[in-house]
């Protein structure tokens, strides 16, 4: 009986710093890139103390740069089809990233083979995370998906300077400026297929595909990630009005530690 | 004279708690339905499987949808 009772008491107190460890996380920026797998939460037990372990530790991390692999053709991959249509999003400054977050009755999403993943958000990245031959792109968009099991998969889209983009347009007059803070009620339609590249069908997305992390902590891996052939465009205007908002918010590129990278194209 | 008084109502907390889930578990508890069902007769245990068998794969999926609202709610409200 008092062994149990012992055990009930280490119990209540595992489950209270368990929910301490899931309510808070410390703050990260991208000037301690470097350090986000040590960073430490002195108020967690040892196992819980390094909540961005994985940033530092993990072998499938994300960015990477795509000249780095060997990248295998292999034209029986998954076809990718985009399938948003139109929405009431939230226009979210979330303190990393300029973001629009679907509503919750969105519908769209991003069809793997036979399967659809619900789009959550879309957001921004300056320079662009993804990197070719060390060569960094103006920015880069990226759009997250989550499937029934929590299993993300992230479309990203290499933003070239060029042509000004309208969609593009839209997102940057209606999002906020503070930090944290959202615009839910702009009442803005909005379709996110717009932002994919002109002249290729969003039916059937030419892709690199390999599997790796989140490019924020926590660094978590099982993220699948899909990359465009082709890129977008944004005038030198907007790209200033992107780094009026953030600049420099990529993660760089990660090792591949023996990952391949496929393609369909 | 206060850390006992302290430690004397953790511990009546804990052994509350651990009584409510004794019986909790008794009354609940799939294996404590099998022994009475198995007295009743042979069939009653594929049924019993089939309700454990269901039972899992309603937890199964509901451990699915908190990990995919855990994340949703996460993706909407950081840059992941």
């Amino acid at each position: 009986m008092q062994t149990k009772i012992v055990a009930n008491l280490v119990s209540i107190i595992f489950t209270s710093y368990v929910s301490v460890a899931i309510s808070a996380a410390p703050h990260w920026s991208y000037d301690e890139e470097p350090d986000w797998g040590a960073l430490e939460d002195v108020t967690r037990p040892v196992p819980l103390r390094y909540p961005y372990a994985e940033c530092g530790i993990g072998q499938h991390q994300s960015p990477v740069d795509l000249a780095d692999a060997s990248i295998v053709d292999s034209r029986s991959l998954n076809k990718l089809a985009a399938k948003y249509g139109t929405d009431t999003p939230t226009f979210f400054n979330t303190g990393h990233a300029i973001q629009v977050n679907t509503s919750k009755g969105f519908t769209g999403g991003l069809k793997v083979g036979k399967e659809l993943l619900p789009l959550v958000q879309l957001h921004f990245h300056e320079p662009s995370e993804h990197v070719s031959g060390g060569r960094k792109f103006p920015a880069e968009l990226h759009f997250v998906h989550i499937n029934k099991d929590g299993r993300i998969a992230v479309l990203g889209v290499v933003i070239d300077i060029g042509k000004e983009n309208a969609a593009f347009q839209t997102i940057l007059d209606n999002m906020p400026h503070h930090e944290g803070e959202a615009n839910s009620t702009s009442g803005i339609r909005f379709n996110p297929e717009k932002l994919l590249p002109s002249g290729m069908s969003a039916a059937n997305l030419k892709y690199l595909t390999l599997a790796g992390s989140l490019t924020t902590p926590p660094c978590s891996e099982g993220v699948q990630w899909y990359i465009l052939k082709k890129s977008i465009t944004i005038s030198a205007a907007q790209l200033e009005q992107l780094k009026s908002f953030y600049h420099n918010n990529a993660r760089s590129a990660q090792d591949l530690h023996e990952r391949s990278i496929l393609s369909n194209y | 004279m206060r850390i006992k008084l302290f430690l004397l109502a953790v511990l009546s907390l804990s052994v509350s708690c651990f009584a409510e889930s004794e019986r909790n578990q008794s009354e609940s508890s799939p294996e404590a339905g099998q022994t009475k069902n198995i007295s009743t007769g042979n069939k009653q245990p594929t049924r019993i499987e089939a309700g454990k068998k269901e039972a899992e794969s309603q937890s199964s999926q509901e451990t699915s949808l908190d990990k995919k609202s855990l994340m949703i709610d996460y993706c909407r409200k950081h840059t992941c």
